[in-house]
């Protein structure tokens, strides 16, 4: 009686704060992205990264996992962000988008953090397209806005057919 | 008098009579045509309608300068100096930009005969069909604030809230250059943009852009916030004191300007929608 009572406190609970999520957070300079757990592969330290020519300017390179080749995107290029020198704190995370596999550079990993699903708001549109078409919501936290990221749309389909050819 | 109090004294007018056509030419409509050949365009303007790529969003020359009668005809681009920070600093058109203002446009309406300023100072004809908003009677109350040394006004009752900055704005991926980012605000994002980027001329918005916001003048219904370097006092005005604009073509966010003041009014709520268009 009580296991019952129990698990329909929960389903209650649930239901007004609704479904948890979970997202991987990184840095790109003073700000926190997300992007969701379960498109996430694995994170990498910064590794040599090896150019490849006439690919398009949102490709950093090519970097070598364990015996596969993985297409290194500019997070910072996409996101209009300026460019930065990178250290030892930078990382590559791997990531699974539009059945590709493809690396992103960002400045530093954090956490994974549990989000509701209620507690994601919709980004107003800041009068650009592009933006708010990989930008899948906002969450408010104590210290700073978390801003969750679609992969999927972090490149059109143009671009990752663009990236599957490479 | 001497030679030098008499210099100074016409600089001091000059000035006077520079920020006057400032504040007119704020209310002025100048074909898009005149502006592009006047001021080329040194970003891609926010709300410019016909060609986006070269148009400039909110700058109006002055089209003419205003002499006195008796004065001798001016120097090309004489030096005004402004002093303070509450005094916006004045374009004052080349012969040739002031020329190409005046050169007829087939399609543009009959140029503006600008009068003495003699006249101006006995009578300011207000256009007849310059509507008075029905929050500005009988008196309202403006909240002055600065932006990159040019003073605005904005109706209290258009007023959502003030907010400090306090490094509290995120900044959004790949956001146009008029905007700060958002902030939570009672558990809204709000947008915040940068006024200067969306007021101030291209050529005044890099010495504005040095200057810290200090506040956030969230406006209409709370979807939007202006940044502002400075907020100054609460005037009540009467709708007589305000020069109301009638045309509202590229700046709809501009509802008259105060001479006393030497402020102009903003319109929040075409601010807003200016900004929900962009």
């Amino acid at each position: 009686m009580a296991t019952q009572t129990k698990r329909k406190d929960e389903h209650e609970e649930q239901e007004a704060t609704g479904p948890v999520t979970q997202w991987v957070t990184f840095r790109l300079d003073d700000e926190t992205y997300g992007i969701n757990v379960m498109q996430v592969q694995e994170v990498l330290p910064m590794t040599e990264i090896a150019p490849v020519p006439g690919a398009p300017e949102f490709v950093m390179g090519i970097i070598n996992l364990r015996g596969n080749v993985v297409t290194v995107i500019d997070t910072r290029m996409r996101f209009g962000l300026p460019p930065r020198e990178t250290d030892d704190s930078n990382r590559i995370v791997v990531i699974e988008a539009q059945d590709q596999i493809a690396g992103i550079m960002v400045d530093s990993v954090a956490e994974v953090t549990n989000v509701r699903e209620n507690d994601i708001d919709t980004a107003p549109n800041v009068g650009n397209e592009d933006s708010s078409r990989y930008i899948y919501g906002v969450v408010s936290r104590p210290n700073d806005l978390l801003i969750l990221v679609d992969v999927n749309r972090l490149l059109t389909r143009d671009e990752w057919q663009e990236v599957a050819t490479l | 008098m001497s030679k030098q109090n008499l210099a100074e004294t016409r600089t001091l007018s000059d000035q006077k009579q520079a920020l006057w056509d400032y504040l007119d030419a704020l209310l002025q409509e100048v074909p898009e045509d005149d502006v592009e050949a006047a001021a080329p365009a040194a970003r891609k303007p926010l709300f410019a309608e016909p060609e986006p790529e070269t148009a400039e969003p909110v700058r109006a020359p002055v089209t003419r300068l205003r002499q006195p009668v008796t004065e001798p005809p001016a120097p090309a681009e004489p030096e005004v100096e402004v002093p303070g920070d509450d005094v916006p600093e004045v374009d004052v058109p080349r012969e040739e930009e002031a020329e190409a203002f005046e050169a007829p446009i087939a399609d543009e309406p009959e140029p503006q005969i600008e009068t003495p300023a003699a006249e101006q100072a006995v009578e300011h004809p207000e256009p007849a069909e310059a509507e008075v908003p029905e929050w500005a009677e009988p008196d309202f109350q403006a909240l002055i604030f600065h932006v990159g040394g040019l003073k605005l006004a904005v109706p209290l009752v258009k007023l959502h809230s003030v907010v400090p900055w306090e490094e509290q704005v995120t900044p959004m991926p790949n956001q146009p250059g008029w905007c700060h980012g958002l902030f939570n605000y009672r558990g809204h994002n709000v947008r915040v943009v940068d006024t200067a980027a969306l007021v101030l001329p291209a050529d005044k918005r890099a010495e504005a852009a040095a200057d810290t916001p200090e506040q956030i003048l969230v406006v209409g219904d709370g979807r939007w916030a202006m940044s502002c370097t400075r907020v100054g006092d609460v005037v009540r005005l009467k709708p007589g004191e305000v020069k109301w604009r009638t045309a509202r073509g590229q700046r709809p966010w501009l509802a008259g300007t105060v001479r006393e003041k030497l402020c102009a009014v903003m319109d929040t709520e075409a601010f807003a929608d200016m900004l929900d268009r962009a």
